[in-house]
């Protein structure tokens, strides 16, 4: 399940068996088999911005939920991702939305007749205020793929996009401000009299890429290989704590409290390939594979953070000025072996080399000792070491180590449609580049993971039915927790997260239902105490209805559609024993397509219920009492409300 | 006889469920949040409504017939300053456990506790260090009009007594010069008293947060025989630049002396957590 408390383009924060990934640092997203994580984004490594793809694109998502499948890697802690694009309208499509909170976008896509629906070509340009205060956006993304054959059996295909946003985000409400009436519901401090803000809390995200891969089958041997290149800029302006963070130091001219906006800014560019050989035969009746396949990526990434002044804007820190080159190169071997008709073995082993190679252009930010004669008055980044001796700003850290990863699974069945399955499986996640130092011996956390499941799939007259129970546990012995005065999540102690989920899969020829549930307990290893943020129960519930209608216009028949969405997700563990409030909200959606039109209508929060999308519990001072705030209060980011949007689609030269 | 063992195996997960339910919803993160009632008090051995009478160790018998503090705000923390390193800043980094933001006139002669006027607030830690802000209105503000303290009472030794007034404003009069370089000495400092220890002070879900002011450590060295001499009487000078003995307004030991003693972490603000409230 998937949140977003950052703003339009901020990455989501996604909700998989206990993990609260709040930029997707827990799950291995990819599109189109490129990977998206972002090894060294100074916010959070690993962070997966997945705006850039355009809806009508999406194919299909694949989510391999636990770290089971060798092909899986870095950032595998509670599964994998994968979306595949591709357009199943083909002729020429536009498409226009507007609605709610001035949101506008407009959509061209097209797809030839002829060509697979795999080479496609299509751009956004969107727009919107935003609800509340502080919350305005434009985009524009475009995505273009060609598919060719190759030979009899094989394929290729080159695919290329660009995005661009930016946005702006409300920020943290303090719950005691919103009861007393100092501030709205879905306002913004930075907006407010008393925590103003020459900057606003938000940011700028870019993203330009381009992939080829090519798949061939030679004998009983399937060949795939894949390059990929990035090019990622990203900007946020974030302010958790108002004032507060900002105190005096010895070498600093007098000053109040500044204001404690982040302003983080993260370069990369990645390159990489992957390729894989999977072999078919036959043995023990029964046919078996065996793939062997290879990882590739490089990641050189810029990233500073600086805090600005409230009421000019001007940086007045310098906290960090990173630049990284990291390595990942992995190579698996993955085998499924069909011992028994109902006894099937899959797994092998995976291994990562990661290495680091990190400057840290701001190393030195105080010294015990500083110069009595000549001291470095208001500098962030000090070329004195004690007693004023010199040394230059930066500090060079590299280091590499290997993580062996098995994995495995063992599935009995089907038996009267029933399938048990066993799993288990190491992880991996490598650690923020700030955290490197010379020689560290295992710059990533570890993930050990179990899983016991059922699966009965049968058909029940035309229906589908597809119903899962999984018993999950999953430790990593380096979590990532939230840290508002970083503004971002940090290395904590070691966790485990033991659940449950369950889901319901009913498709029928004029509906589809897809509901899932997860109870999960998530703890820290030392204390036993909950991990924080992560909701006991999420729930959520897809369902489409369609069909012909009995009407006729013109001689053409029209299609109408209704879907809706529910979510729910249960009161999270706050800090200091707190709980939070609960999210409950529904979505609704009905379309009507006749010949080359279609015309829709989308509710988000059709009830218009005000929840709370997240919940903190921190200190922090926006001034907006007579005196400082210095105690842990609760902080919360406002959902949205209502918003209604209307859909005009006209599609040319289609089918 | 395999298919039939693994199957039955499937009307496991409704038991599991029932397990994982139960165990999904229970626990804590460790600590609480807390609100709580706030009071401050004058000395413990006052009589409500009753002049306070003490000796100092300069041997004056003093009769308080009025003496009020004005507290701004409190806080309780569990960072203890480090000399050097925090020097000049106002508000100590670290972790805060309890706040009070609204403040309170307090009677220094009554014994009974004194509510704030709205709630403290803070987590179920203990606290190591409090801090009690002498101020009418923001802590950085140049001009602070409001009388942090109001004394009137007399004082006699041998014969010798002196009727008294005083009233103490922490405002720009308490301003020291140094410019805005590092290390320099801003308002709000002088308007802090910390670092007031807070032995067995632990926020806790009943009771309350008593600070308790004892008049008597207003006065610990304080020579009234050298205070100013007004036309109705004796008084402290609230003009620390005032250096002329023949003002009336002449700053000399007993008027800084009873600044030191109000801006002082010692004896005379002591916090305790008192169940009764």
């Amino acid at each position: 399940m998937l949140t977003n408390e950052g703003g339009e383009g901020h990455a989501e924060q996604v909700f998989l068996r206990g993990f609260d990934a709040r930029e997707g640092q827990d799950l291995e997203f990819s599109v189109g088999g490129m990977p998206i994580n972002e090894s060294g984004n100074l916010h959070g490594n690993g962070y997966a911005d997945t705006h850039f793809i355009i809806p009508e694109l999406v194919e299909s998502l694949r989510v391999i939920e636990g770290p089971f499948d060798p092909r899986q890697g870095n950032y595998a802690v509670a599964g994998s991702a994968n979306y595949e694009l591709g357009l199943a309208q083909r002729g020429l499509t536009t498409k226009y939305t507007g609605g709610s909170f001035g949101t506008q976008r407009l959509l061209l896509a097209w797809g030839p007749k002829n060509e697979s629906r795999h080479t496609f070509g299509a751009g956004e340009i969107a727009t919107t205020d935003g609800y509340g205060q502080n919350r305005g956006a434009q985009r524009a993304s475009a995505m273009g793929q060609y598919e060719g054959r190759l030979g009899d059996h094989g394929s290729w295909r080159v695919f290329a996009q660009g995005y661009s946003t930016h946005f702006h985000s409300a920020g943290v409400i303090r719950q005691d401000d919103y009861q007393a009436h100092r501030i709205g519901f879905y306002d913004s401090y930075s907006q407010s009299q008393f925590a103003r803000q020459q900057t606003a809390e938000g940011g700028d995200s870019s993203r330009y890429s381009l992939s080829a891969d090519l798949e061939t089958k030679s004998g009983d041997t399937v060949l795939t290989q894949q390059f990929f290149v990035s090019k990622r800029q990203m900007r946020l302006l974030e302010n958790f704590t108002g004032f507060l963070l900002d105190v005096q130091t010895p070498l600093q001219s007098v000053h109040a409290q500044r204001g404690d906006m982040l302003d983080l800014n993260v370069d990369e560019t990645m390159v990489g390939a992957k390729g894989a050989a999977r072999w078919q035969t036959t043995a023990l009746g029964h046919k078996q594979d065996l793939e062997l396949g290879y990882f590739a990526r490089g990641d050189w990434t810029k990233g500073t953070q600086q805090r600005l002044e409230a009421n000019t804007g001007a940086p007045y820190a310098t906290e960090t000025n990173v630049e990284s080159q990291l390595g990942d190169l992995g190579l698996y071997a993955d085998a499924n072996l069909r011992l028994l008709t109902w006894l099937n073995l899959r797994g092998g082993v995976r291994s990562d080399l990661f290495t680091f190679n990190v400057v840290d252009n701001c190393a030195v930010h105080d010294v015990s000792h500083p110069s009595v004669s000549n001291p470095q008055l208001d500098q962030s980044c000090l070329t004195q070491q004690d007693f004023g001796r010199h040394r230059e700003a930066d500090s060079r850290a590299s280091t590499s180590s290997v993580a062996v990863l098995p994995r495995g699974s063992v599935l009995l069945g089907p038996f009267q449609h029933f399938t048990f399955n066993v799993s288990y499986g190491k992880g991996v996640r490598s650690i923020d580049p700030s955290y490197i130092t010379q020689d560290v011996k295992t710059p990533f956390a570890s993930i050990k993971a179990y899983e016991g499941a059922v699966v009965y799939a049968t058909d029940v007259k035309e229906v589908a039915v597809v119903a899962r129970s999984i018993f999950f546990q999953t430790a990593v012995d380096r979590d990532l927790i939230f840290n508002e005065s970083v503004g971002r999540n940090v290395l904590g102690n070691g966790t485990t997260r033991t659940g449950w989920v369950g889901a319901l899969r009913l498709t029928g020829s004029f509906f589809d239902e897809a509901a899932n549930v997860t109870f999960v307990r998530s703890s820290y290893d030392d204390t036993h105490l909950l991990v924080a943020y992560v909701p006991d129960v999420v729930f959520r519930s897809d369902t489409a209805l369609f069909t012909m209608l009995p009407v006729k216009i013109g001689g053409e028949k029209v299609k109408g559609a209704i879907g809706s969405g529910i979510t729910y997700v249960g009161p999270r563990a706050l800090p200091f024993g707190q709980r939070s409030q609960d999210i409950f909200t529904v979505d609704a959606s009905a379309t009507l397509s006749w010949t080359h039109y279609e015309v829709g209508i989308i509710a988000t929060n059709l009830l218009d219920h005000r929840y709370r999308l997240g919940e903190f519990n921190y200190a922090s001072d926006f001034h907006s009492q007579g005196q400082p705030t210095l105690v842990p209060e609760r902080h919360f980011t406002a959902g949205a409300p209502r918003g209604i949007f209307a859909t005009l689609a006209i599609n040319f030269g289609g089918p | 006889m395999m298919r039939r063992a693994l199957a039955s195996l499937a009307s496991l997960p409704s038991l599991a469920l029932s397990a994982a339910l139960l165990a999904a919803c229970v626990g804590t993160t460790g600590g609480d949040v807390v609100d709580f009632p706030v009071a401050a008090a004058g000395a413990a051995d006052a009589v409500a409504g009753q002049p306070y009478e003490l000796v100092t160790d300069r041997g004056w018998h003093v009769v308080l017939t009025k003496a009020t503090l004005h507290v701004g705000a409190l806080y309780l923390g569990q960072s203890l300053p480090v000399s050097g390193a925090q020097s000049t800043s106002c508000i100590l980094p670290g972790t805060y456990v309890a706040q009070v933001t609204t403040g309170l006139d307090v009677d220094l002669l009554s014994p009974t506790p004194q509510r704030f006027p709205s709630l403290g607030h803070g987590t179920t830690l203990q606290a190591l260090v409090g801090q009690v802000w002498l101020t009418g209105g923001p802590i950085g503000t140049a001009i602070d009009a409001k009388p942090i303290l109001v004394v009137q009472g007399t004082a006699d030794r041998g014969g010798d007594v002196r009727p008294f007034t005083g009233q103490i404003t922490i405002s720009s009069n308490r301003q020291q010069r140094g410019g805005t370089n590092a290390g320099a000495s801003t308002i709000c400092k002088q308007r802090i008293v910390t670092p007031i220890p807070t032995p067995d002070v632990t926020i806790q879900h009943q009771g309350g947060l008593l600070l308790r002011i004892d008049p008597r450590a207003l006065f610990v060295n304080v020579d009234f025989a050298a205070l100013a001499s007004f036309s109705s009487g004796y008084g402290f000078s609230d003009d620390p630049s005032q250096a002329d003995p023949t003002s009336p307004l002449y700053y000399s030991q007993p008027s800084a002396n009873l600044y030191q003693n109000l801006h002082s972490a010692g004896s005379l603000y002591r916090f305790a957590w008192d169940l009764g409230l």
